[in-house]
């Protein structure tokens, strides 16, 4: 419902683009708007992206980056750009985004969608926002194709039960992309019938009565200590996955609805595959 | 002797020898509290988990029960008998050596100095590759917060120099642990600092009690050998001296033993506020007024009240756990404020 409200506001937008051309001057402040500037604008049209997409701890696309300017969620580093587009998230930036909007910028709030569907649709009307309407049909006919090669590959195997066990607790229901992404594995997320939604916090000893056969877990920055990121190396949790490790991927993959969607199928389907040899 | 307590209540003398309780009772009475709530710590869960019921899970899934008990409820329940006794102990024995009510050791900074020594060693990686680097951490910073302290306020008699000795090493070290959480290189590092400062025995394991274990107990062996000197320096400093007592190394001993249990007991639960000073003075009473008796019965009291806190802790329907410093903030603060009128009035 949301979703379809934000797309309408955005083909409207997309209406006054077509008018005047494809934005050139084009600043991003959210890692997730970002990966769609960095896929399917011309580089000469990025004035900046968020910071976070410089880092690839935090944005698979992080090479794309390499080079082009970076900015903080500052509304002042924005207007020095005089963008003819900016692309903001949903939740961060708020101050930024309602003094921009002030000062009579263009500012299109991008809602990150919680499903596969959702996902083709933002490409979609993100390609017309941003003039590249054919480069995005081809890069969701790639991921596309991806997935169903893994979902082709894992059709048969015995359904297992998993659960996505993340920092400070955090696991993933439904509607969610990791939840498809577990489904298309042939995984059984437990988490929908813990009455857990999109997404929501499950204590230690609920994952121990939970009891799945697998730990799905998104790792990120691993080398770094985090209290956060320790209780996945809790004695119990080892003792219940009977010394088997979780299976991690980068969490990266996950972070936004995207084309790495596909970057995580694969990831998980590969380890599944190594467990199950 | 007790007319020496410049913080003592103005009750008669006789009344308060009347609700002194026989040593042996009083302890066997708090041991046996303890161990009550021990099992309930064990046996109950979050009321918004799904393994509240631990009895019920024992007939479906034993093995799991079993594991809930033994790796998640056990070291929790251990580190707060730990946490609590040290707390208690250690506030019985500052109170007692710096004859000042107020002494606490999260009041003084004590603790958040421990907790800025184990935030270094934490989260930039060197408790990684040596863990007993973290509790060492603590330890540090307890080590030069309560020597700093001492030197500030050891001689002073004045209640509020030493009070705002202690807001002073607390609001520092505060704030450079808040800058170290910032420049720690885990994102959430930041948002970590309520762990810190309001600390939770929320998924502790069997390995955080070994590593705190030890210097617990060195701790404790170093604060309870100051217990017959502080009943001397009720007297005074002076007539303690010419009693035969070292008051510096008494207090050498207290700052070495405070350093190793809090810096222990901090690195791995976080700062907890509060226990160390309702304790002492719930049991005060109960001892006759003797600091140097009140150690053993404070150690039993604040393992009691910790444990009473947690269990509280998981009784609260929250999606996030409450941090256990929330409870005990909750019950310290206006006792503290109640104290401090008190002590007003007999100023007046």
């Amino acid at each position: 419902m949301k979703l379809g409200i934000i797309i309408a506001i955005l083909a409207a937008l997309c209406g006054t683009a077509r008018a005047e051309g494809p934005p050139r001057r084009i600043v991003s402040m959210n890692l997730c708007t970002d990966q769609y500037v960095l896929l399917l604008a011309q580089r000469e049209h990025i004035r900046s992206v968020s910071f976070l997409s410089a880092d690839p701890n935090e944005s698979p696309y992080a090479h794309l980056a390499a080079g082009l300017k970076i900015n903080y969620g500052a509304a002042e580093e924005v207007i020095v750009e005089n963008p003819d587009l900016v692309l903001t998230g949903q939740y961060t930036t708020g101050f930024a985004k309602t003094m921009l909007r002030k000062l009579g910028y263009r500012v299109v709030e991008v809602e990150s969608p919680r499903d596969l569907a959702g996902t083709r649709k933002v490409m979609r009307i993100m390609g017309e926002l941003l003039g590249a309407s054919g480069k995005a049909e081809e890069l969701i006919a790639n991921m596309d194709r991806r997935l169903n090669a893994v979902g082709h590959a894992r059709a048969g195997q015995p359904h297992q039960t998993a659960l996505v066990y993340d920092a400070n607790g955090f696991t993933v229901g439904r509607p969610s992309l990791a939840d498809e992404v577990l489904t298309l594995v042939g995984l059984d997320n437990r988490a929908p019938r813990l009455g857990i939604k999109d997404f929501g916090q499950l204590a230690l000893e609920g994952l121990l009565v939970a009891h799945p056969a697998y730990i799905v877990h998104l790792e990120y920055r691993s080398g770094v200590a985090s209290l956060a990121s320790q209780a996945i190396k809790h004695p119990a949790v080892t003792a219940m996955l009977a010394g088997h490790q979780p299976l991690s991927i980068p969490g990266r993959v996950l972070t936004c609805a995207g084309p790495s969607i596909a970057d995580a199928a694969e990831h998980l389907a590969a380890l599944l595959a190594g467990r199950e040899s | 002797m007790t007319q020496a307590l410049p913080f003592q209540p103005s009750a008669p003398l006789a009344e308060s020898l009347r609700r002194e309780m026989n040593p042996a009772l009083l302890l066997g009475a708090l041991a046996g509290l303890l161990l009550v709530l021990i099992a309930a710590s064990l046996l109950i869960g979050r009321r918004s988990g799904e393994a509240a019921s631990l009895m019920t899970l024992f007939d479906t899934d034993p093995q799991t029960a079993w594991l809930i008990l033994s790796e998640v409820r056990l070291p929790r329940t251990a580190l707060t008998v730990l946490v609590g006794a040290t707390l208690g102990l250690s506030g019985a024995v500052l109170q007692g050596l710096l004859r000042n009510p107020l002494a606490e050791p999260a009041l003084l900074g004590a603790s958040s100095s421990a907790a800025l020594g184990a935030v270094i060693m934490f989260y930039f990686g060197i408790s990684g590759t040596l863990a007993i680097a973290l509790p060492l951490g603590g330890m540090a910073g307890t080590f030069l917060a309560t020597a700093l302290l001492f030197v500030l306020g050891g001689r002073a008699q004045d209640t509020l120099t030493l009070i705002l000795a202690g807001v002073a090493i607390n609001s520092l070290t505060a704030a450079l642990t808040s800058l170290a959480l910032n420049f720690a290189p885990n994102p959430y590092a930041a948002l970590e600092i309520i762990f810190w400062i309001l600390g939770s025995f929320a998924d502790r394991s069997m390995e955080h009690v070994w590593l705190a274990l030890p210097p617990t107990l060195i701790g404790w062996a170093f604060l309870l050998s100051a217990g017959r000197a502080l009943d001397a320096l009720t007297l005074g400093e002076d007539i303690a001296a010419t009693l035969g007592f070292d008051i510096p190394a008494v207090k050498r001993r207290a700052i070495i033993g405070a350093a190793f249990a809090i810096g222990a007991a901090v690195s791995v639960t976080g700062v907890i506020s509060f226990v160390g000073l309702v304790v002492p003075h719930l049991l005060r009473p109960l001892v006759g007024y003797r600091p140097g008796r009140l150690l053993a019965a404070s150690m039993f009291g604040g393992a009691a009240l910790m444990t009473a806190a947690d269990i509280g802790v998981r009784m609260v329907d929250t999606g996030l756990e409450l941090k256990v410093g929330v409870v005990t903030a909750l019950i310290g603060a206006p006792f503290f404020l109640h104290l401090l009128m008190v002590l007003r009035r007999a100023r007046a």
